[in-house]
């Protein structure tokens, strides 16, 4: 077995704890390898001295595949007519900038050194195609957290006084059928509150026709992740998003689960106050404060940048509410199978606006004001706040302040003077960088086998050169090697690779599937043995591979 | 669902229409051939009773073996200078296959049966919508409306599985279903389940605008000045909008290939905003049928894949999409195709019109007018061979399984033996 040696790299590797240690990186059989001395056979040295190495990047909320996807590619051809993608000898034609086909997105994530990505919002019944989408998306890692908790299975068991080791069963088996990483929940009990024709639904409001608050929903789904020893807490987004003075339901949502895990997403569309002229303010100070004081808490950010772009959500009640405000104005709203939704409204961030400048400078005041890098995610909750693809602006924004405020003086005059970005001196570091883009994914997902350079993990690898433009540097790396293959050279596609679909396999009851299955008999149109995804799906696709990672969770009392 | 041997096989999906009803009780009467016992239709039992004649590949009319079959096939669309897939009619996998081997020849992808597909999506482009799911209707639903033919015509067991069923997550609504049709009458309706009861209210393609608009008002309470519209008792209309209005999950059905193609888009673009119209102070969504033998799977991969809808040309090397020129039929019509690929793996009726320079992948025992340049037996997916299906709600695939060994490849193989023979003849990409 032979070697390939990175030879005398800037390691920034905050998983081991190497900040800027300079050291050779060894790759053997797709993983990185310990020194293996002197005698050992290098097929090949590439001299990296003076540059900056990192694993991957992981994206821990990006919205690459389901039939939202397709429902805003199908809305915006114009779009899709615009930004072509012709085929070469190595990858497929392709279109599409906002929300780029399945072949387009691998490459893209690929090209700025990201080698994994994580849809967040996979609607049960719909897992079989996004699993088929992702089947299609090549060079990344890749998973889906599954959409719980607005589903009428789930909430007539809770309304109707289920024990939480039921319900953690039931969890248990949906994310098997589904093949989920983790579970989400999007506007707990909302959506299904929509169907019954309700357009708001208070973190302590009884829903419609089942009585259930909020509050009682997040508290199951939160405990069943804890009960199930799914690493990954339960990814919530909250009540009311968009909605001015939304920062009390988040705060009220943190303090609810009493020290529970809990991560919050796209924290930027949740953290509003009413303060002002405009009775819209930024609430980032207040959701810092408190995420720097629970250390269960984590969250991601949900940047919005300005321009064109679609928002694709589960929350139905939301974006029928703001579909009025969409340009171009044309919306897609639709209720799903007796589990969730789904509303497409494109939109136009606009600089010169006094809300969407304050957005864009609420979400930079979270990323800067939450101290530990460990718990806050660099996201655009791509393509809902931007495409995936300004991450390395976004990132020169954290790094380099002149450049931030230089951007914050072409902003609306209002908002920039109302936000507190003017006072905001920090600078991210590369290393903070490597934590929020790298480690820190990683690790609240439980991927141990990513996210570091050490001995035995997947040799994901990017190297760049160190460029005061933060952005050109992180745009465009060295080298990027996939489970040590070099599929980037120079910031272009060289090979073209698949990565592995990532599932959890938490441990459960499986008599509940007898329940289940007559529940589907009774009332869904699909039977419970045809919801289920097989393994096989995913795997006899070319290409593709499924790495379980299993939980035995204690299951509740 | 289908282990090894035996005889009967539960919770089969059916692929042969767009409900894609997945509690078919299947039994296995020989080695070679199928029966529905339980859950079926006319349609499904005719189908998975369909016998699976002797047959090879033929090239013009003769038989051949599948490997010459292939290369044929290859070397027709090697030299192609414009080739066109006028069918599409098979599993996510095979979808994918043509997809593949459309991007290698610079081909047109689209289906002889696009046409409802597209006028939905003309509407859906223009305006968005708000729609809604099988699941939901079955559950939901205290109104209907169902504009041009009964459903049932084309999907039987459309109202037995969605709007007939007394057992709802929700028992007894405050309001019993009701619901209504407006379209041509038609002479032999199809039977009910029992209970239920439509209000028909008869009107031609060429007036359903106007009624149409005449409804829409009504929701609005927007006068109309007339007592009738398009030739409808307005009484009739506004009972329509008070049971909409009323309802607290009304439902509009209608299937866009039906229309007239002169009043389609007029008629969808009503039926889409009197939906969200009434979604200001009640719940209703738009539900369109369509989309048979996997076209939503067909449209839904090329989607994802290349960003666009069927319709999609690869000619230069990057996929432009144009639903007027790259309509298959308008394509072979104005003879601006020297080789057409027609895949169907479900049905084996020949649609009109399809050229001489066929290449033809369908079941055993598809008869042809003119035999085509190379036909190849394929088999059935949910039959010879597992595989993947989108149902017409656009929301959810279903899995198929392989139930008989009758010794068909799938559209998947042989499309893909024939991008490996034409690796050979062309070398280059």
């Amino acid at each position: 077995m032979t070697y390939v040696k990175l030879a005398g790299g800037r390691i920034f590797d905050p998983a081991n704890g190497r900040n800027d240690t300079a050291g050779d990186i060894f790759i053997r059989d797709g993983r990185i390898a310990a020194d293996p001395g002197p005698a050992a056979k290098i097929e090949r040295v590439i001299d990296i001295a003076g540059r900056v190495v990192m694993a991957g990047g992981i994206d821990i909320h990006s919205h690459i595949c389901g039939g939202k996807m397709n429902l805003a590619r199908t809305l915006m051809l114009g779009e899709h007519r615009e930004h072509r993608t012709p085929a070469t000898a190595l990858t497929h034609a392709g279109t599409g900038h906002m929300t780029p086909s399945t072949a387009i997105t691998g490459y893209r994530y690929a090209e700025m050194g990201y080698t994994a990505a994580f849809e967040p919002a996979m609607i049960a019944v719909n897992a079989r195609q996004a699993h088929a989408e992702l089947a299609d998306t090549p060079m990344i890692d890749k998973g889906c957290y599954v959409v719980l908790g607005n589903e009428d299975a789930f909430l007539r068991m809770l309304a109707e006084g289920a024990p939480q080791a039921t319900i953690n069963d039931y969890v248990g088996w949906m994310i098997k059928a589904t093949q989920a990483l983790a579970i989400k929940a999007v506007n707990p009990g909302g959506i299904s509150a929509f169907k019954f024709n309700g357009r708001d639904l208070g973190f302590d409001s009884a829903s419609p026709h089942y009585g259930l608050t909020p509050r009682r929903i997040v508290s199951a789904l939160a405990q069943a992740a804890r009960d199930l020893g799914l690493v990954h807490p339960l990814h919530l987004h909250c009540n009311d998003l968009g909605v001015p003075g939304n920062l009390k339901t988040t705060l009220q949502t943190i303090e609810s689960v009493d020290g529970l895990p809990l991560h919050l997403t796209h924290v930027q569309f949740h953290s509003y106050g009413t303060e002002g002229d405009r009775k819209f303010s930024s609430g980032a100070a207040a959701i810092a404060e408190i995420v720097n004081k629970r250390p269960n808490i984590s969250i991601d950010v949900g940047q919005i940048m300005f321009g064109q772009t679609i928002t694709a959500s589960a929350d139905t009640m939301t974006q029928h509410r703001n579909s009025g405000l969409g340009r171009p104005r044309k919306w897609v709203c639709m209720d799903i199978e007796c589990q969730a939704g789904c509303g497409i409204v494109p939109f136009q961030y606009r600089d010169r606006n006094f809300v969407n400048a304050l957005q864009w400078a609420i979400g930079l005041e979270l990323l800067l004001l939450v101290e530990d890098p460990w718990r806050v995610f660099l996201t655009t909750d791509h393509p809902n706040g931007a495409p995936f693809t300004t991450y390395p602006h976004l990132i020169r924004l954290l790094m380099d302040r002149d450049f931030r405020d230089d951007r914050l003086r072409s902003i609306n005059k209002h908002a920039a003077a109302a936000s507190l970005l003017r006072n905001l001196r920090r600078e991210y570091s590369l290393y903070e960088i490597a934590i929020l883009t790298r480690a820190g994914p990683a690790r609240i997902l439980g991927l141990t086998g990513c996210g570091h350079l050490g001995s035995g993990a997947a040799a994901d690898i990017v190297v760049y050169s160190d460029r005061p433009d933060r952005e050109a540097m992180f745009a465009r790396p060295d080298y990027v090697f996939k489970d040590g293959r070099l599929v980037v050279r120079d910031g272009s596609l060289v090979e073209v690779t698949w990565g592995a679909t990532h599932v959890a396999r938490p441990n459960f009851d499986s008599g509940v599937e007898r329940e289940i299955g007559s529940y589907f008999e009774r009332f869904q149109t699909v039977r419970s043995g045809n919801f289920a995804v097989a393994d096989g799906e995913i795997e006899d696709v070319a290409g593709g591979r499924l790495v379980k990672h299993e939980s035995d969770g204690a299951r509740a009392p | 669902m289908t282990k090894g041997g035996t005889k009967l096989v539960r919770d089969a999906a059916c692929p042969f229409c767009a409900l894609a009803c997945d509690d078919l009780v299947i039994e296995r009467t020989s080695a070679t051939a199928l029966s529905v016992r339980d859950n079926g239709c006319e349609l499904s039992r005719r189908f998975f009773a369909r016998a699976a004649p002797k047959a090879t590949p033929e090239i013009g009319g003769k038989p051949a073996a599948l490997d010459d079959a292939v290369a044929r096939a290859a070397q027709l669309l090697g030299r192609s200078h414009a080739p066109l897939f006028a069918g599409m009619a098979t599993d996510v996998a095979g979808v994918r296959a043509a997809l593949r081997l459309a991007e290698r020849t610079g081909a047109v992808v689209d289906d002889l049966g696009s046409d409802g597909l597209f006028r939905n999506l003309r509407v859906l482009q223009d305006s968005g919508w708000m729609t809604t799911t099988l699941g939901e209707i079955r559950n939901r639903m205290d109104a209907m409306l169902i504009v041009g033919p009964d459903p049932a015509q084309a999907f039987p067991r459309f109202f037995e599985r969605c709007v007939a069923p007394t057992d709802t997550l929700f028992g007894t609504r405050s309001n019993p279903r009701r619901l209504f049709r407006l379209g041509a009458a038609a002479p032999g309706t199809q039977a009910l389940p029992d209970g239920l009861e439509i209000t028909q209210i008869p009107c031609d393609d060429v007036q359903l605008p106007a009624a149409l608009a005449a409804l829409r008002a009504s929701i609005n309470g927007r006068a109309v000045a007339a007592d009738r519209a398009a030739g409808i008792p307005l009484a009739a209309l506004n009972e329509v909008a008070a049971a909409l209005g009323s309802a607290e999950y009304g439902v509009v059905v209608w299937s866009a290939a039906a229309f007239e193609a002169a009043a389609a888009d007029m008629i969808l673009q009503v039926i889409v905003d009197l939906v969200r119209d009434l979604n200001r102070t009640t719940r209703c969504a738009g539900f369109p049928l369509g989309g048979n033998d996997n076209l939503i799977g067909a449209n839904q991969t090329c989607t994802w894949q290349y960003g666009l809808p069927l319709r999609t040309s690869f000619a230069g090397g990057v996929p432009v999409h144009d639903p007027l020129i790259n309509s298959a039929r308008r394509r072979i019509v104005a003879a601006e195709t020297d080789a057409v690929i027609w895949i169907s793996a479900f049905r084996d009726a020949v649609p009109a019109g399809l050229p001489a320079n066929l290449i033809a992948l369908a079941p055993p025992g598809t008869k042809f007018d003119r035999a085509p340049a190379v036909q190849i037996p394929i088999g059935t997916p949910g039959i010879d061979h597992g595989g993947q299906i989108f149902r017409m709600d656009n929301v959810v695939a279903l899995p198929l399984h392989g139930l008989l060994q009758r010794n068909l490849p799938s559209v998947a193989d042989v499309l893909d033996r024939i991008v490996q023979a034409l690796a050979k003849e062309q070398p280059s990409a």
